[in-house]
């Protein structure tokens, strides 16, 4: 009989990802939107290997949030609740809409960074 | 002692492990929908998992645990932690697909303990109690101890009653309709079940019913796949139920391409050279989207075993509610048991599609080549397990001419030989007309 270990591998950290969404729901630190939404995003990145999607999470998660990119953020964050993750065609339109998104979003990162390193001088 | 029995009553890793073969495998899917109930798990939450799988597995949504976790969230279930900690364990032992009939076992004859222990309680009260005199209670014991014993989740004796009451109600439901085709519909016979594409046809049988075997012959190059797609046009298209069709020598495109023809009427030599004119290609067009807003759900599959036709077959009952499954053609299938003789292995694949057709309520159409001299191997044992026998044989032009009977037709180059119907008339002929440019079939027309 084989028993399949799932450690090391990436399912056990879907796995893992999904228990601790389900725990923060059930807890009442996710809304039941946010955490279907994340849901449905590890689904994606995961089991259905989106690297494209992931790419683009990579680079939102590089900057932590600062004050001039929340507004941005929430724009992001509203765009990700509001698409049907279901649909190849909405998460096709999603993609490039967060990447955008996120791509100003580091730009603004990096010229307060700039402007950061100038004052330093 | 305790815990042992404990153990054999409630075998929760096995509930767990059937489960997460669940998860992670379709067939494990099929198995487990098809062979358990919900109560068959002694855990609440396992049932509730076993549940949810069964409704996203019906609407063809593959359950993974973030699906599952959706799923719950929409009916407000699992509302603790602990919950989702027992759904993460499940998801993350799984067993491989080929094991899952050890481990439904396992359960179900848990399942099937717990009965038994509940039984023995019962009977146990009620001897305490002295509720019946001794021989109907013994009488009533043995009925539900053989009931527990040796009939499976769906099977039923019928009391003498029941039997009765069964009789009553089909022949009332016939008196009426003998009574409804004689005053409204000027005698056509409404149909007991799916259209067979042919008046003449529809009239021998009925149509194709819940639990019928069909089995249509004829030689290589003769109609075989037309016929099915004829019987696939009429029941998808014409009559709006859906329909598998197991195609196991012809490619999609082969497959696809014949439907051009027949819902176009444009031949299907011009069809695939694409030689048409812009008024064929726009007919053309026109066939393609009533197809597709039909339920012909098509699976072409050159190495076809009994195993995967029942497997697939669940599955499209289960989330397509199929009507009629279609296997063209039984002679191409896998030979899984190459020792056994031609006519063994067909007999055996007729066995299985009988066997499908009872177990899932649907009708089930076996497509078989008949030799070059229009016999048909093993057919005598083909003959004995089908409800309707059916070969499609050629009308040759000296054949019109000596027999009387086949002048009186327009154009009759093929008649469909009933060898077999267990509902009504056979050794009869039907005269029909199969345009083989089209891939179409009809009945023959009168001078």
């Amino acid at each position: 009989m084989v028993i399949i270990d799932l450690k090391n591998r990436p399912e056990k950290w879907y796995t893992e990802l999904a228990r601790i969404i389900g725990v923060l729901q059930v807890k009442g630190r996710l809304k039941p939107e946010e955490a279907r939404c994340l849901l449905d995003i590890i689904d994606l990145v995961i089991i259905q290997q989106d690297l494209e999607l992931l790419h683009i999470l990579e680079e939102f998660t590089e900057y932590e949030s600062i004050p001039e990119t929340e507004e941005i953020d929430e724009i992001i964050k509203a765009t990700l609740l509001a698409a049907d993750l279901k649909q190849p065609e909405s998460i096709e339109q999603l993609k490039a809409v967060v990447q955008e998104l996120v791509r100003e979003r580091t730009r603004i990162q990096n010229k307060k960074r700039e402007d950061e390193n100038d004052y330093l001088v | 002692m305790q815990k042992i029995q404990e153990e054999i009553l409630v075998d929760l890793e096995s509930e767990r492990r059937v489960l997460s073969g669940m998860l992670n495998s379709e067939e494990a899917r099929i198995e487990a929908y098809d062979s358990l109930k919900e109560e068959d798990f002694y855990h609440p939450l396992h049932r509730m998992v076993f549940s949810l799988i069964c409704q996203l597995y019906k609407r063809d949504v593959k359950p993974t645990f973030a699906e599952l976790l959706k799923e719950a969230q929409n009916l407000n279930l699992f509302r603790t932690q602990q919950e989702i900690s027992e759904l993460a364990y499940i998801a993350e032992h799984f067993i491989e697909g080929e094991n899952i009939g050890y481990w439904l076992k396992r359960v179900k004859d848990s399942s099937r303990l717990r009965k038994f222990e509940a039984f023995l309680r019962r009977y146990h009260q009620m001897i305490r109690e002295k509720q019946l005199p001794v021989d109907d209670l013994l009488m009533q014991a043995e009925e539900e101890l053989t009931n527990l014993t040796v009939l499976d989740k769906d099977d039923h004796v019928d009391s003498p009653q029941e039997l009765a009451n069964l009789g009553y109600a089909e022949v009332e439901r016939r008196y009426l309709r003998f009574k409804e085709i004689s005053e409204v519909n000027k005698g056509v016979l409404p149909l007991d079940g799916l259209p067979t594409g042919f008046d003449s046809l529809n009239n021998v049988t009925l149509g194709y019913k819940p639990g019928d075997l069909i089995i249509l012959g004829a030689q290589t190059g003769h109609g075989k796949t037309a016929f099915a797609l004829h019987t696939a046009k009429a029941v998808t298209i014409e009559h709006k139920a859906n329909i598998l069709y197991l195609n196991t020598e012809m490619s999609r495109v082969q497959i696809a391409l014949r439907w051009g023809s027949i819902l176009s009427q444009v031949e299907h030599e011009k069809i695939r050279s694409g030689d048409l004119t812009s008024r064929e290609f726009s007919e053309v067009l026109q066939g393609y989207s009533v197809l597709s807003n039909s339920g012909f759900y098509s699976y072409p599959c050159p190495n076809l075993t009994p195993e995967k036709i029942v497997s697939i077959t669940r599955k499209f009952k289960a989330q397509y509610d199929i009507k009629m499954m279609i296997l063209d053609y039984v002679g191409r299938m896998e030979k899984l048991t190459p020792n056994y003789a031609e006519w063994q292995i067909l007999e055996q694949i007729v066995k299985t599609q009988k066997m499908l057709a009872q177990n899932l309520e649907i009708a089930v159409m076996c497509l078989v080549q008949l030799n070059e001299d229009g016999t048909l191997q093993g057919a005598r044992r083909m003959k004995n397990e089908c409800d309707l026998m059916i070969k499609m044989v050629p009308v040759t032009a000296e054949e019109i001419e000596q027999n009387e009977k086949l002048k009186r037709f327009r154009d009759v180059n093929y008649r469909l030989i009933i060898d077999k119907n267990r509902d009504g008339r056979s050794g009869i002929d039907i005269m029909i007309h199969f345009d083989k440019a089209r891939q179409t079939l009809r009945d023959a027309r009168l001078v």
